[in-house]
Parts: structure tokens; C-alpha cells; sequence
């Protein structure tokens, strides 16, 4: 179980990115809905331990994770907004790396690498520079270097952007085989949250707006409005309802 | 986890073409140092003669060359991988969420330092032997192999470790980097000038001097590329002998390397604590409407406003960074320090300054580069090139105008061979980039010229720049032409097949 506590962000150029967010993420998936700025991004990468928040309070299974990002690192699987590579080493030479980075034995990090990369339709592709893959299939060895290992806690940013229907299923399909971890998915792409999210978080301006629960049980669905209609009406008019 | 880091590392950059065109500069420098006894030229001469080399004293003499150029571009070279990965498009958010320990990354990142920069010295070590061994007699290449690796060793030690230094102190800037790393070689390379000092000289850049001013024994004897009558008589023979002292020396400058690396490994500071850079400048965006005129039209002529802001667009997506200042400044050194004839290293910045911007260009022709969009809004293809070459041009000749100026003032005809190379090597890397729609054959094409100017016997109707005599009217003239016809012919060529699919 994963709790934010009144997280504070500020940048540098004064920019106030989170003002004080107060979440509990529990197993499952969760998804972060919002306009463009309104800090979903900000918020994953301070879960994702990349950023150290100004303030506030981050904790996995009761453990600080702001004084003690390991506890977080153990067990992460991450999916940045930018998803850099080494240009010159291959898909499974990459995965590997990232595998070994992970402290996964190197005989398991290939063949799990292998198994992933063919789950996601890039089998053909593993042995080729990834200087040479579409912004699509690097997407898709993001995603795979996420699920390296076994990790407890998965944090997507935007990671079916640039998938083809497809490529998306097999994205959701995954998503459900871990469906027992606890995930943090942000996207605009609503159909995906409509498949999978077990709960919404709806981000305005740094802060949480509002949320849904109990999605997949039906409980969370308002007035039986479908998710995919209640996702863009918040962004397009500041509120889910 | 600290060796699968090191592999990676090694293999992103020994796949990286800029890292062979760093190996080829330098090993065309050695090749400049080793002229053939009737060459025009000597690199060391005493009161007019020729000093002869033994085994031991070419490999101090490639060592040095080495040495000295890695103390730079070695440098910088073994030490950007923070700046790289903490940009959008680099794996630092990957790398900082990881549960690998600061000590365990950056201990990667030194071995891969070590093994690349091993790597380049071996690979010199063998070529420096090819040349080598026609030119000296009864070669001895156990002999060279020990000299070599006394001095170049301990020296690849110490960059290795300054790299990871680098990395930690100037994680986000390459202008101090650059700066660093000039003012450092300075500082070396004044060491190794004082005379009875090599003793402290840990990159082992004076320790020829130091053998050639003691075998002088009183004889003025200069270090640097002169000219030299083809049937000069020989001053002396000099050798390079190992004693302890030097072996002695080269030990601690071994061991003030690894020292130097694990200060860097204890003192990282938090890898999570790391900006990520705001890689993507504004793109410079032409929204004005374009017309079919020709292009001497009275309107294009009135839109010269806006060619010249799409060429500071062309210059600033090559991001020049601190080039600039690292070769100005190691211009103006080799200069003052006399290690290099002033002709030669214009000619070396007129050349191989494109080859290395080239590859700037190429970063922005990947499907994450601007390129494609760069392509769209030129009116027509031969745009595309024509901002190329005016932009190259540009950057090199104002890189190289301090020798310019110099070249100017001694003989204007000089200054204008200079420029003729200049503008036929850019036209003619650009021109073949753009027709092939690849950047390798205008580097390898870049290269070669460069590496035939250092030709000892190079005709002089062909040394357009004066390397290696006074150039001539007719070949500046021929130059000019050359390199118009090539533009023309790449303005009318069709843009190549993996720009057009990036």
C-alpha cells in the first residue's frame, strides 16, 4: 500500500506542481486523469522516487520512501513520461542492462526479457538497434523494462501513447496479469482506464479534484455514467460529475 | 551489476561513430608526428637537421601525441554520460529509480571509461607500429610496446578517473566542462614544459622533451612540425631509455588515477538528486508564406532578414555547446606552445570541425530529431543543402578565423587556399550526406582529405592550403570551382532515402 500525504512540489522556476496531495493507492489499478500540467506527471515521478518532494510525506507498507527511496526502488516498475534508451544497444541488450540494474540473475533477465518483448509484439525486433525503433515500439520496451522482475509497484506515465488497438490490448492484457500489485496509471487515453482502472483520481492545478473508487465493482460509476464520459468531462470542464 | 553496467556502457559508445572519429583524429596526428626521412617536414629538428629516432623514442614520441590529445578530447569524451542520460531522451530517470547504488553505476561507468580508453590506445599502439616500423631502422617492437604502454598506461588511469570527476563536479554543464578540461591540459601540458619538472608530469606528456633536451647536450633542438630540406643531414640519434625513477614515476601517476576515481565514487552525491536537462531549444519555426521566386528575385532579396535567421536556426540545432571554446582554445595553445605548424592546424579545424558538427546534424535527423520538420518548411530541396553548407561553413571558418586573421597578414594567398579548402570539404560532406541520405560517407570522405593533406609527399598542385609549400593560384581557383560544381550537382540530386523515411 502506497500513501501520499500533503506532497509539496515546487520547481525551481517557481512553479508550484503539487500543493499538497493526499492519496492511498491501494492493490490495483489506479488512474490519474487531468489536464496537461495539472501535475499527474509530477505526481509518479515523486511515487517513481525520481523527484524528492519539497514537502510532505511518501510511504510504501509504512516505510518513508522520502528519506529511504530504496524501499521503493526494490520493488518498482517504471514507466517515465520520456522513455530515454541507449540508442546503440539492442532491445534485449537494453532490458538486460536494466535487468542487471534490478539485480536479476542474467540467464532469468533474458528469457524474461525475451518472454516480454514477445508479449509485446517486438520478438522480431529484439536483436535491433534501438536508435532505429518508432516511438511506438520504444514505448513498448519501455513498458517491458517496467515489468523486468517482479515488481510490486508499477507506475505508468502515458504508456499506450503511440499503440496501435493491438498493441493496447496486449498493453491491458498485462495490465490485468498484475492486476494483484498495486499500479499507478496516468493517460489520456480514457478507453484504457475504462477497461482496467479499479479507481480514478482526478488532478486539478497540483491537487486532487475528486475521486472514484470501487470502479470495476460498479460502485464508483455515477448516475451509471461510463468512465470514458466521466474522464472527459473533467478535462474538458474541471469536473467528473 | 557494476560489469553489466560497464558492458553497457562500453557498447552504447564503441557504437557511436563520433567515438571512431575521435580514434582517427588521433591516430592521423601520430601519423603527422613520424615524417619519412625526405619528407618537407620535420617534428623534431636541431639547428636544421634531422633527429633520428629509435623504437623507444618513436613509441615516447606517439605516447606524448596521445597523451596529450586524450588529456582533452579523451577527457571530455569519457565524461559526459551524466549530462547525456539526464536529458529527456537519456535513461536517467531509469537510472536514478533503479535500485543500483550510486557506487555501482558510476563504478560502471569507470570501467567502461578504462576499457574505451584502453581500447584506443591499443588500437594506436598497433597502427603507431605500422608506421613506424619502415621508418626506423632494426625496429624493435618489444621495445616500443614497453615505452608505450609506460607512458600511455598510467596516463588512461588518470582521464578514466578525471571522467567520472568531471561527470560528478559539471554533471549539467558542458561549458565548464570544456573549460576544465582546457584549463587542466594547460596546466599539464606547462608542467611538462618545465624543464627538471617531468617528475610530476602524471599524464607523461614532457617526458620526451625531458630525454630529447638531455640527448641534445647543448644543442638547440625544436619540438614541433618545421619545414625541412628533403636531403637534411642528421644532428643525432635519440633514444628513449626506461629507467626506475621513470618506472618509479609512472606507478604513483597509475595509482593517483585510481584514487582519483574512487574520490569520485565516495563523494557522488545523490544520483536521484539530479536535474533532468531541458534538452529541446526552441525550433526557430518560418511561418511566412513562400513564393516560387528565383532566387535573385527583388523578393528574396528583401527576405535576406530571414535567411539569415534560418542559418542562426541551422547553428544553433548543432548545438555547439563548448566546441567553440574547447578548440579556439586548444587553437590558440598549440599555437603559443609551438606543438603544432599554425597551417596544419587550420587546416585540421577547417576540415574536421564539419566532420564533428556533421554528427550534431545527424542527432537532429533521427525520427526524435527536427530534421524532418527542418525539411518541410525549405521551399525546395536544394534549400536543404544550401543552409548546410552555408551553416558548416560558417561555424568552421569562424572557429578557425584567429588563423585566418594570421594567415591574412602573412600572405593573403595563404588565407585564401585556407578558405577554398574550407568551403570545398564542407560542400563536399554535406553534398554526399544529403545525396546517400547517410552521414558515413561524407565523414569517411572528410577524413580521407584530411588524412591526405598530412601526406609528406603531396603534390602541390593538390595543397590548395600551403601544408606543406606555398599554394598556388591556379589550385585555390580549381578548389573554388570543385565545390561549386559539387553544390550544384547535390541542389539538383534527390534527398537521400533514410533522411526522407526519418
Amino acid at each position: 500500500m502506497l500513501q501520499c500525504t500533503d506532497l509539496q512540489v515546487r520547481f525551481g522556476n517557481g512553479v508550484q506542481a503539487l500543493r499538497g496531495v493526499t492519496l492511498r493507492f491501494d492493490a490495483g489499478i489506479t488512474g490519474l486523469v487531468g489536464r496537461n500540467g495539472s501535475g499527474k506527471s509530477t505526481l509518479m515521478k515523486v511515487i517513481a522516487t525520481s523527484i524528492t518532494p519539497n514537502g510532505g510525506s511518501l510511504a510504501w507498507n509504512g516505510e518513508d520512501a522520502v528519506r529511504r527511496p530504496d524501499v521503493i526502488r526494490g520493488v518498482l516498475g517504471y514507466v517515465p513520461q520520456y522513455f530515454g534508451v541507449y540508442q546503440n544497444l539492442t532491445a534485449i541488450e537494453f532490458l538486460e542492462y536494466l535487468a542487471a540494474l534490478r539485480r536479476i540473475a542474467p540467464k532469468a533477465a533474458r528469457a524474461r526479457a525475451l518472454e516480454l518483448l514477445d508479449r509485446l509484439g517486438l520478438a522480431s525486433a529484439a536483436k535491433r538497434r534501438l536508435g532505429g525503433f518508432s516511438g511506438g515500439m520504444l514505448r513498448r520496451v519501455g513498458i517491458a523494462a517496467a515489468f523486468l522482475g517482479d515488481p510490486q509497484l508499477i507506475v505508468l506515465d502515458e504508456p499506450s501513447v503511440g499503440l496501435d488497438q493491438y498493441e493496447r490490448a496486449n498493453f491491458v492484457a498485462l495490465l490485468e496479469q498484475y492486476r494483484d500489485r498495486t499500479i499507478v496509471l496516468g493517460t489520456h487515453i480514457f478507453s484504457d482506464l475504462a477497461q482496467t482502472a479499479d479507481a480514478l483520481v482526478f488532478m486539478d492545478q497540483g491537487s486532487v479534484a475528486d475521486s472514484v473508487t470501487g470502479l470495476r465493482a460498479g460502485a464508483g460509476v455515477r448516475r451509471g455514467e461510463p468512465v470514458e464520459a466521466m474522464c472527459e468531462r473533467f478535462v474538458m470542464s474541471g469536473s467528473p460529475t | 551489476m557494476i560489469l553489466a553496467g560497464a558492458a553497457a556502457e562500453l557498447r552504447e559508445r564503441l557504437r557511436d561513430r563520433s567515438t571512431y572519429v575521435a580514434l582517427f583524429v588521433s591516430l592521423v596526428g601520430i601519423g603527422l608526428l613520424f615524417p619519412s626521412d625526405g619528407s618537407g617536414y620535420a617534428t623534431i629538428a636541431a639547428t636544421g637537421k634531422r633527429v633520428l629516432l629509435s623504437s623507444s623514442a618513436s613509441a615516447a614520441l606517439a605516447a606524448v601525441l596521445l597523451n596529450a590529445f586524450f588529456s582533452v578530447v579523451g577527457l571530455l569524451a569519457v565524461s559526459a554520460t551524466l549530462l547525456r542520460d539526464t536529458r529527456p531522451s537519456g535513461i536517467g530517470e531509469s537510472l536514478r529509480t533503479s535500485p543500483a547504488s550510486n557506487f555501482a553505476l558510476l563504478a560502471g561507468r569507470w570501467l567502461a571509461n578504462l576499457a574505451l580508453l584502453a581500447g584506443f590506445g591499443a588500437v594506436a599502439c598497433v597502427l603507431a607500429i605500422v608506421m613506424v616500423w619502415p621508418r626506423v631502422a632494426n625496429f624493435d617492437p618489444v621495445s616500443f610496446v614497453a615505452v608505450y604502454a609506460l607512458l600511455v598506461v598510467p596516463a588512461l588511469v588518470i582521464l578514466a578517473g578525471a571522467g567520472l570527476v568531471f561527470d560528478v563536479v559539471f554533471r549539467g554543464s558542458r561549458a565548464w566542462r570544456v573549460t576544465a578540461a582546457i584549463v587542466l591540459w594547460l596546466i599539464a601540458i606547462s608542467v611538462a614544459a618545465i624543464p627538471g619538472a617531468q617528475i610530476v608530469d602524471p599524464l607523461g606528456i614532457g617526458q620526451f622533451e625531458a630525454q630529447l633536451a638531455a640527448a641534445g647536450h647543448g644543442v638547440p633542438v625544436s619540438f614541433g612540425i618545421a619545414p625541412m630540406s628533403a636531403n637534411a643531414p642528421v644532428a643525432f640519434s635519440l633514444d628513449f631509455p626506461i629507467t626506475w625513477g621513470l618506472v618509479a614515476g609512472r606507478i604513483a601517476a597509475a595509482l593517483a588515477g585510481v584514487a582519483i576515481a574512487l574520490l569520485a565514487l565516495v563523494r557522488f552525491p545523490r544520483f536521484a538528486a539530479l536535474p533532468v536537462r531541458a534538452d529541446d531549444e526552441p525550433l526557430h519555426v518560418d511561418d511566412r508564406p513562400r513564393s516560387a521566386a528565383t532566387p535573385l528575385s527583388p523578393v528574396r532579396l528583401a527576405r535576406m532578414p530571414l535567411l539569415v535567421s534560418r542559418a542562426a536556426a541551422e547553428v544553433r540545432m548543432m548545438r555547439l555547446g563548448g566546441v567553440p571554446w574547447a578548440v579556439l582554445s586548444l587553437a590558440v595553445l598549440g599555437n603559443v606552445l609551438g606543438f603544432v605548424h599554425a597551417t596544419t592546424f587550420a587546416l585540421a579545424l577547417l576540415t574536421l570541425v564539419p566532420v564533428v558538427l556533421s554528427q550534431r546534424i545527424v542527432l537532429t535527423e533521427t525520427p526524435l530529431g527536427t530534421e524532418s520538420l527542418i525539411g518541410t518548411l525549405c521551399a525546395a530541396e536544394r534549400q536543404y543543402v544550401l543552409w548546410k553548407v552555408l551553416a558548416l561553413g560558417a561555424a568552421s571558418l569562424a572557429l578557425a578565423l584567429p588563423y585566418l586573421v594570421y594567415a591574412a597578414a602573412a600572405d593573403p594567398l595563404h588565407a585564401l587556399g585556407l578558405v577554398a579548402a574550407d568551403l570545398a570539404i564542407v560542400t563536399l560532406t554535406v553534398a554526399i550526406g544529403y545525396v546517400s541520405g547517410s552521414v558515413m560517407p561524407g565523414l569517411l570522405a572528410a577524413g580521407l582529405w584530411w588524412y591526405l593533406f598530412s601526406f609528406n609527399t603531396l603534390p602541390p598542385a593538390i595543397d590548395v592550403a600551403g601544408v606543406h609549400a606555398a599554394p598556388s593560384a591556379v589550385a585555390i581557383a580549381a578548389y573554388v570551382v570543385a565545390a561549386l560544381a559539387v553544390l550544384a550537382a547535390a541542389c539538383t540530386g534527390r534527398r537521400g532515402a533514410a533522411l526522407a523515411s526519418s
